[in-house]
């Protein structure tokens, strides 16, 4: 079954000389875990703001587990975890993930069961009642990570989830999301510019540039379409070596 | 509604653990209202509790002059000293000192003059009813009574204390007068109760500070700071409002919150209701000082309102005027310190046109007139209204209808900008 589909995607913003999308498809089967890749201002944020529908394409439909990315429903189904933390410093993560947890409409206990196996996963229960204002940026990427699956989705969007963070964090949020597809069959829809990561995490990539979809398949299948080692030679033999702003 | 509750909770321990913005809504309105009320307070006394320092320096020491102490002192509106040592230039340097604020010199053959003036008069008088023409000579050489003013006292002042002395001098010289026209008619002196007829004053005054109860309330720098800065504190969560929404829009939480199952309308009610709550809580801060602390220090207490309904009808509209104008600042500024500078200087612009600080009667006509634009004024008025003149809802109905028109408009404003930055 497909996770999402997305038709005939157009987007131009104000004042810009070319689309940010231009007639983008795709679909996603459930239980994949997909990497959208493209150099900066390629077109990856808008392409995932369109599909949690933070922001309306100009034509084309989006569908999540079979619904109309606009249906009520797809708020239950869709998890998403922005590149900005979006999280309250000034809060701990318990009260940070109480607060997003009600929001999703979680019951009390169950929330709380959860909140405490995510910290309990993710490495944070020892500071789950310290301000995140004193937490370093893995933690807090963590935090923000947890705050997005207390609902269990079935497709989990991630934008950059591991941009600025250590090592460690990054292998705990590699490790966790590999483990959340294995166990529960999330599908994940993730957005890199590490592309060994991406390369280690992913069973299907889209390559994306300039608002145009320009590839579709495995890692594998890539590097042996194009005849190169990695993904990363794949990628750059598709956009190119200029340096992008 | 529990996702509202759930907003209430998280918006309370955000403004819990943000302790300058705590001082700002609670500490600074607190500690104003006390300074400023004890500042006014002084100028009040001073103008209403015998509290004017005044001396009188009496050169003269006859019967006409002591009269005019005796009933300068009647009148019971200053703190009079007597010091007969000074001279005119000496008393002049005190005043220029400070040591007193004005000075009252009776010049040496003062009563003596009165009563040449005062029999030159009669006589005038008999001759003028006897058709009998007068030599024209002048009995009473000029000798007038020097006033010496500090500059710090205001020339309404100056004219009362000028005014008063002329009344009692009146009294005095018209009393002399009557008494020489009864010697010249009668060959008898007056008798006690025709000179205590004359000595009662010609008119009588009651006087009575209107309000809408029949009840009288004395106006007082507490009946007007309380209600004033209660006011401005409320207008002052325009602050910590507005950062917090920058906060949430730079954050990224507002963008998350828009991916839940959670309606953004309720998010933004839990703000409203939280601030509310805040500006509640301000006003109870502001009462509590003012009618337990303040008697304590030496201040007049607070009486409070007596249209309990009322006071919280007009509570919630002015703290939902207040709310509406922190989104509206929170939404259209776009960093922490844009919010935090441009809230706090346009409340005190508001506040200054409002009559906060100086009360509108005493701006320019062209203030006055720009005043009733700001909704500090219209909540100040509604406070008056019920803090001092125990108005109704029907003197009230104006207010209630401009604020309930300026939240629906900053509101509006709030929801297009937020619609317009793809939030909403």
């Amino acid at each position: 079954m497909e996770a999402l589909v997305a038709e005939h995607i157009s987007k131009s913003y104000p004042g810009s000389e070319r689309p940010a999308l231009d007639d983008v498809s795709l679909s996603i089967q459930q239980g994949d875990i997909v990497g959208i890749l493209g150099p900066n201002g390629a077109g990856k944020t808008t392409l995932i703001s369109i599909i949690c529908g933070l922001i309306r394409a100009d034509s084309g439909k989006v569908f999540v587990m079979g619904e109309p990315n606009s249906s009520p429903q797809t708020k239950y189904t869709l998890g998403v975890v922005p590149q900005e933390y979006a999280l309250y410093f000034e809060m701990t993560p318990q009260e940070n993930l109480w607060y997003f947890g009600k929001m999703w409409g979680i019951p009390g206990k169950l929330l709380q069961e959860r909140i405490d196996m995510l910290l309990q996963v993710l490495g944070l229960e020892n500071v789950k009642n310290k301000k995140l204002k004193t937490f370093s940026g893995g933690m807090k990427r963590r935090i923000n990570l947890a705050a997005s699956i207390l609902n269990n989705p079935e497709v989990l969007i991630l934008d950059e989830p591991t941009v600025g963070v250590d090592v460690q964090s990054r292998a705990a949020i590699i490790d966790y999301l590999k483990k959340l597809n294995r166990e529960q069959g999330t599908t994940i829809i993730y957005t890199s510019h590490l592309l060994a990561e991406a390369q280690e995490l992913c069973n299907q990539v889209r390559i994306i540039e300039q608002g145009k979809l320009l590839e579709t398949g495995s890692p594998d299948e890539l590097i042996q379409k194009y005849e190169v080692a990695n993904l990363e030679e794949v990628f750059l033999k598709l956009t190119g070596k200029t340096i992008r702003n | 509604m529990k996702k509202l509750l759930t907003g209430i909770w998280k918006e309370m321990i955000l403004l819990r653990r943000d302790k300058a913005g705590l001082g700002i809504l609670f500490i600074m309105p607190a500690v104003l209202v006390v300074i400023i009320t004890l500042v006014q307070d002084s100028t009040f006394q001073l103008m209403q509790d015998n509290r004017i320092p005044v001396v009188i320096v009496n050169q003269d020491q006859k019967d006409i002059a002591k009269e005019l102490i005796g009933n300068v002192e009647k009148l019971g509106e200053f703190n009079l000293e007597k010091n007969d040592q000074l001279n005119l230039p000496k008393l002049e340097q005190e005043i220029r000192k400070g040591t007193y604020k004005v000075g009252i010199y009776i010049p040496k053959g003062f009563s003596q003059w009165i009563h040449n003036r005062s029999s030159g008069n009669g006589e005038k008088i008999i001759a003028a009813l006897n058709e009998v023409e007068m030599e024209k000579t002048d009995k009473s050489d000029s000798s007038s009574i020097q006033l010496v003013f500090d500059p710090v006292m205001k020339l309404s002042f100056r004219t009362a204390v000028r005014s008063g002395l002329e009344t009692i001098l009146a009294r005095i010289e018209t009393e002399q007068m009557m008494e020489s026209l009864f010697i010249e008619l009668t060959g008898e002196s007056m008798p006690d109760d025709v000179a205590e007829m004359l000595n009662k004053p010609p008119v009588y005054f009651t006087e009575k500070v209107q309000d809408n109860s029949g009840k009288s309330k004395i106006p007082s720098s507490t009946q007007h700071n309380v209600p004033a800065w209660t006011l401005f504190a409320m207008f002052f969560i325009v602050i910590a409002l507005g950062g917090n929404i920058v906060y949430e829009k730079d954050q990224g939480s507002f963008m998350r919150l828009r991916t839940l199952p959670v309606s953004f309308m309720n998010i933004l009610t839990a703000k409203v209701l939280t601030y509310i709550m805040v500006c509640f809580v301000q006003l109870g801060v502001i009462l509590i000082i003012g009618y337990f602390l303040f008697p304590v220090i030496g201040l007049p207490q607070i009486e409070l309102p007596e249209n309990n309904v009322l006071f919280f009808i007009m509570t919630f509209l002015i703290a939902l005027a207040a709310t509406s104008y922190g989104m509206l600042v929170g939404t259209l500024s776009r960093t922490h310190q844009q919010a935090g500078s441009f809230g706090a200087i346009s409340v005190m612009i508001l506040a200054a046109l409002g009559g906060i600080w100086v009360p509108t009667f005493a701006m320019p006509d062209i203030l006055q007139k720009i005043s009733i634009l700001s909704p500090l004024n219209w909540g100040l008025e509604s406070y008056y209204g019920l803090f001092i003149r125990n108005s109704g809802i029907t003197d009230l109905y104006i207010y209630i209808v401009l604020f309930v028109i300026f939240s629906v408009c900053c509101f509006s404003v709030t929801f297009a900008s937020l619609k317009k930055q793809g939030i909403l």
